[in-house]
């Protein structure tokens, strides 16, 4: 009577083993297949979203000045158009993570990369007309309207307009630092 | 999986093949009638676009672990059976995982976590508890192909209901302006499906009272 009991353990046991042991080889071998093409994505995801914050730069190269790391973008020819930052600041649902590029005091291009704001509303943020108007602003245009800047908040979104006016002026700070050393 | 689906699994037709094709549809659909794996359909379900690919994948999961899952049910005692249904399941949930992040990255981002969490999804333990274990291979991938129809059916309407009515967009195509927003929200979700709900109980009434 023992000795059953043992023995249904054991090829209970013996059973389940080999299931996940097979479960993880065929997993594996998927990973394996996926890999590349995966990290490919990941790759030109970030490409195409530093192309469209520096318009013009075809090459990138990582930098670091004080504890800022940032992106210095090349054209053709090898010269800077400009620096990328990724920053994050706290928007109305979480933080808003966004990638800037900042050339001689100016914003050249400002995407959103990461974000929960509200469907509907604060997710404006992500669009092109709310964007476009942070192109070649400077430092003291980067304001709201009421506050007599150039920005128009989004209907019913202020907090995430004024936190995406607050990454745009930290990453032309940034900028500004990283050109002085 | 409760008493009350079990004296009444089947859609009144002879033929167990159709009857394991239909009974998922309609009579037994895993969301309106059974009210399982309701997460992912109130998170996800908010514009077209999301709700088919969610259905695909959940149809994958679905036909892969009841199929395996009916293969393996000589080999499965009766004491380990809901582990082997978890590891069936989660590996081909992480297949469909890195087989959607290599091919499909837009909607990945759309999907995000709720890929890896069919893990946990009803419907499919569901379908490999009440129906796969007892029955035989081909019957179970009947089931599981018409357990997914309905869950597709039922998710393209609620995805169309709300992205029409809260985006105002029907395929990412622009519809009308000035939509209304709530519909893309929470409780836009479970209005949704209570209206549906509702519907489909009215309608079941007024069929027993004729």
């Amino acid at each position: 009577m023992n000795n059953k009991f043992i023995l249904k353990i054991i090829d209970i046991s013996f059973r389940l083993t080999i299931l996940c042991v097979v479960s993880a080889m065929l997993l594996s071998w998927v990973y394996k297949e996926t890999k590349t093409k995966i990290e490919e994505n990941i790759k030109k995801e970030i490409e195409t979203a530093q192309k469209d914050a520096l318009p013009g730069a075809v090459s990138f190269q990582e930098k670091e000045s004080g504890k800022k790391k940032y992106v210095e973008g090349y054209d053709a020819n090898g010269n800077s158009v400009g620096k990328i930052f990724v920053l994050s600041e706290r928007g109305y649902g979480s933080e808003i993570k966004m990638m800037v590029g900042v050339n001689n005091g100016k914003i050249v291009g400002i995407k959103v990369i990461q974000h929960t704001e509200t469907p509907g509303l604060g997710d404006g943020i992500t669009k092109k007309n709310f964007l476009n108007q942070f192109i070649d602003k400077s430092l003291n245009q980067l304001l709201l309207k009421k506050d007599g800047g150039e920005i128009e908040a989004i209907t019913g979104a202020t907090i995430s307009s004024k936190a995406c006016i607050k990454i745009a002026k930290e990453a032309l700070e940034y900028g500004k630092q990283s050109e002085q050393q | 999986m409760g008493n009350n689906q079990n004296n009444n699994r089947t859609c009144g037709l002879k033929n167990p093949k159709l009857n394991a094709l239909f009974y998922g549809v309609i009579k037994g659909n895993p969301i309106v009638v059974l009210m399982i794996g309701l997460c992912p359909v109130l998170a996800i379900s908010t514009t077209v676009y999301n709700a088919v690919g969610m259905s695909i994948a959940v149809a994958f999961v679905l036909m892969g672990s009841n199929v395996i899952v009916s293969l393996l049910r000589k080999f499965t005692p009766n004491q380990i059976r809901i582990p082997v249904f978890i590891i069936i399941i989660s590996t081909f949930v992480t297949i469909v995982d890195y087989l959607i992040k290599a091919n499909l990255p837009f909607l990945y981002k759309q999907l995000g976590i709720f890929i890896p969490l069919i893990v946990v999804n009803c419907v499919i333990i569901g379908r490999a508890e009440a129906f796969a274990y007892k029955n035989s291979v081909f019957l179970s991938f009947l089931d599981a192909i018409g357990s997914s129809i309905g869950f597709l059916i039922v998710l393209f309407l609620i995805g169309a209901t709300r992205e029409i009515l809260g985006q105002g967009t029907f395929f990412n195509k622009v519809i009308f302006s000035n939509p209304c927003i709530v519909m893309v929200l929470p409780p836009g979700g479970f209005i949704t499906i209570g209206v549906i709900m509702g519907l489909l109980s009215y309608y079941n009434l007024r069929k027993k009272k004729q």
